[in-house]
């Protein structure tokens, strides 16, 4: 548990902690992409602006300064007539030694002049001792593609200019300037060496008859621009950032409250379940419980949760009814196959003591239960019943019809019954209460062991198939009557073989021969035929084991569809019953009550030599000295006289039959109305218990008064 | 503590043993009780019941009985009714079978 704990914990936290970082992460990214493309716009549109401001300051400084020396024109064109022919008079090596003081003081007498000082100290005063920006004025020569200054107010050694300094202009350049119109200007933005960033703006002076004589240039320095670019940037950076800041953590924060800190409370939640449901704890309402905002998706996430979770909880409480309700149901359905198999006589050899016959049966219901059955039995030494069975249907139904078949067929024929007359007795038994319209088809019949006389009825069964001494397996094609349960009022027929000893009757239900292979064929009687002729070895079990592998071997891996069951007899020799070799033995005494002890050994010694069970031999001294008594006690009395006791074997079923005659008072026993043996010891009667013991411990008793003795005759079955 | 030890043997058929503990007989049976010994039976029977609160039977070693046992039997039990009780034990199948018939079963104390 501990280590779930932690598995799920370390998942929620990482859960937790991975959607705050996206949603930090994609809002800080957002955030800084909007700032960066708005500081780019602002950047552009400020230096735009900016720039304009420069170049209008620039034009206004050049056109204000134009206006301003139209006055002095005249002396103009004159100072750049001479400073012009002055220039033109200097060498090559002059004008590469522009800016030099040496080449400066040929144009010095003209800077002294008046004139020009006046000129300059003008400009001067215009320009108000401004560093930001200069006027001057140039003239452009283009014979030599230069641009020679003629006034500079600018006094400074470094940047201050001198009539005659020169410097180079490109054609396309001054082509613009040269064609001005009256109402254009010309701007240019430049970094220099000696001023830097400047923005410069020209402008035609004319004189009197409009004819260009000079260039009034205005300089401004960009200094300042680049300088308020830098603020600009960093004070939009700075509020960007601080803006950046504040809006993610604001949208965290809220995102936190509204969906991650729910989604922690249901996964919690959702923990709580799963660990309530391992350690089986019977809680509910989980999911119900959470208080989760309305409106968003999640409380609908929960609402559907706590659904689910009401649902599991019905269904598991189904599940656990219904899986105890089928165990109960498999466990039941395992003990009734146990119990119906129970009922199917399975311990072989059947009859260990007997060498006369022998007998072996395979039952292998194709469901849990089946409605095949057969059995066997020994209704005295020398009968043996035989039954086998199919019953309609399959399953539970099958099963419960077979035992209730089974046990009518059964008693009936333990009562004495003939095949026909045990059919008959339990068809109309069924036929009284069979509204499922069940019905069985079976074969029963009862070999006489000593003669081997079979007689069999068959209720619309397969054929027996019979093999007799040195022949092979045949199938014995018997009469078929109805099918028992079918209808009432069916009068079987049964018919009757010999079998000599070394006779073998096998029996089986449809499940033989219907058994069905993967290719649909039918495994047939012919193949039940010669599986039983190609088994070597002699008794039952082998036949029916060859039968049983010869049709798993044909049907391989397909289901089986109905009941294999099959009953194998054989007989192999004679019975000869005991009791005929044993005479009757006899003995007659006084009727008095000490001839008890000789008649009670005469029926002894005689039991001791019929090998009967002790268990009968003491009913039988019960019975004897029951008798005995009651004749002493009231046949005679007061008189005494002679009573004949005889006892002998009965054959057929074998039974000890035991007779008394005696000449006294006529008297039926069997008249006496039995006391009442449900009363209390105070409330009983001494008296009528002995008759009563006796009819209870005989199968058979008779009386019978004849040449005037009373002949009481008693027969109890092995 | 076992007062006294008794051992008797009426006919060739059957035999008696009384075992008394103060006011417990324990008396055991064997070979049969037929219409010939139960007489005796009775008597022997009857004579050991005096001063005797409970009675104990133990039919281990009998074979059978036949109806006159019965008779003992159920006047004993009328006896032993007014005192301790009385009970029957180790029953066999033929016995047992009689006592069901007679109806036996339902009155004497059978363990």
């Amino acid at each position: 548990m501990a280590s779930a704990d932690t598995v799920s914990g370390k998942a929620g936290r990482d859960h937790s902690l991975s959607v705050s970082t996206i949603v930090f992460r994609s809002t800080a990214f957002g955030a800084i992409l909007h700032g960066l493309i708005a500081l780019a716009v602002g950047l552009a549109m400020y230096v735009v602006a900016l720039t304009d401001q420069y170049i209008a300051l620039s034009h206004n400084l050049a056109r204000t300064a134009t206006i301003a020396l139209k006055d002095h024109s005249e002396e103009l064109e004159s100072i750049v007539n001479r400073v012009m022919a002055r220039y033109h008079t200097l060498s090559d090596e002059d004008r590469r030694n522009v800016y030099t003081e040496e080449v400066r003081r040929k144009f010095y007498d003209i800077y002294a002049e008046d004139g020009y000082q006046k000129i300059k100290d003008y400009m001067d005063d215009f320009l108000n001792n401004s560093d930001l920006f200069g006027v001057y004025i140039g003239v452009y020569d283009p014979k030599t593609k230069a641009l020679v200054y003629i006034v500079d107010p600018d006094e400074n050694e470094d940047t201050g200019m001198y009539p005659g300094d020169w410097e180079p202009v490109e054609d396309e350049e001054i082509d613009e300037f040269l064609n001005w119109g009256l109402d254009t200007y010309h701007y240019s933005i430049d970094n220099t060496e000696r001023w830097g960033w400047i923005c410069t703006s020209g402008y035609p002076l004319r004189n009197a008859e409009g004819k260009i004589i000079a260039f009034v240039l205005a300089d401004v320095t960009l200094r300042e621009l680049t300088h308020s670019i830098c603020t600009f940037i960093f004070y939009f950076s700075l509020s960007m950032m601080l803006l950046v800041g504040l809006w993610t953590v604001a949208e965290v924060l809220h995102l936190r409250r509204r969906i991650v800190d729910p989604i922690n409370r249901i996964a919690a939640a959702a923990m709580g379940y799963v660990r309530d449901k391992i350690n089986n704890v019977d809680s509910k309402d989980h999911f119900a419980g959470l208080n989760i905002r309305a409106g968003t998706e999640l409380r609908s996430l929960v609402h559907v949760m706590a659904d689910m979770e009401n649902n599991i909880s019905e269904f598991e409480d189904h599940l656990t009814t219904m899986t105890a309700e089928k165990e109960r149901i498999q466990t039941e359905l395992s003990l009734a196959t146990r119990i119906q198999a129970d009922m199917l006589p399975s311990t072989f050899p059947a009859f260990p003591d007997r060498d006369d016959f022998d007998i072996y049966a395979i039952m292998e219901p194709a469901k849990e239960v089946g409605g095949d059955f057969y059995d066997y039995f020994l209704l005295d030494s020398s009968h043996l019943g035989l039954v086998i069975a199919d019953v309609s249907g399959k399953g539970v139904p099958a099963a419960l019809f077979m035992m209730m078949a089974k046990l009518l067929l059964r008693n009936a024929l333990m009562e004495g019954m003939s095949p026909s007359a045990a059919l008959t007795e339990v068809n109309e038994a069924i036929c009284r209460n069979n509204r499922e319209e069940m019905f069985v088809t079976v074969w029963t019949g009862i070999l006489d062991l000593c003669t081997g006389v079979l007689t069999a009825a068959n209720a619309g069964h397969e054929f027996p198939i019979v093999r007799h001494p040195g022949g092979i397996f045949e199938i014995l094609k018997d009469k078929h009557d109805f099918v028992v349960g079918g209808m009432p009022g069916i009068k079987y027929r049964q018919y009757e073989i010999t079998l000599e000893p070394g006779s073998c009757v096998f029996l089986y239900t449809d499940g033989v021969a219907e058994a069905t292979g993967e290719s649909l064929e039918l495994y047939g009687l012919e193949r039940t035929v010669q599986a039983l002729n190609s088994v070597q070895e002699p008794g039952p079990r082998k036949l029916c084991e060859a039968v049983f592998s010869s049709v798993n071997g044909f049907v391989q891996d397909a289901p089986q569809f109905d009941d294999i069951t099959m009953l194998c007899v054989t007989y192999d020799k004679k019975f000869e019953l005991k009791d005929q070799d044993m005479p009757a033995r006899s003995i007659t005494v006084k009727s008095t009550m000490d001839q008890l002890e000789p008649v009670t050994a005469m029926v002894t010694d005689f039991l001791d030599a019929q090998d009967c069970s002790k268990r009968i031999k003491h009913q039988m001294c019960v019975v004897v000295d029951e008798i005995f008594s009651n004749i002493v006690n009231y046949a005679y009395v007061p008189e005494v006289g002679d009573v004949h006791v005889e006892i002998s074997c009965g054959a057929q079923p074998a039974s000890i039959d035991v007779s008394f005659a005696d000449s006294g008072k006529p008297f039926n026993p069997l008249q006496c109305t039995d006391p009442d043996v449900s009363l209390e010891a105070d409330e009983r009667e001494i008296g009528g218990l002995g008759i009563m013991m006796v009819k209870r411990l005989v199968d058979e008793m008779k009386y019978e008064y004849r040449n005037c003795q009373n002949v009481l005759t008693v027969k109890k079955f092995f | 503590m076992t007062e006294w030890q008794l051992t008797l043997e009426i006919c060739n058929t059957m035999i008696i043993d009384k075992v008394k503990n103060g006011t417990d007989l324990v008396i055991y049976l064997s070979g049969r009780i037929d219409s010939i010994t139960a007489p005796n039976f009775d008597v022997e029977l009857k004579s050991a019941l005096v001063g005797v609160e409970t009675l104990t039977l133990d039919m281990e070693k009998l074979d059978y009985m036949s109806s006159a046992c019965l008779r003992v039997l159920l006047s004993v039990q009328k006896i032993m009714n007014g005192r301790g009780g009385m009970k029957v034990v180790h029953v066999n199948d033929v016995i047992m079978e009689i006592f069901d018939i007679t109806g036996f079963s339902g009155i004497l104390t059978i363990e």
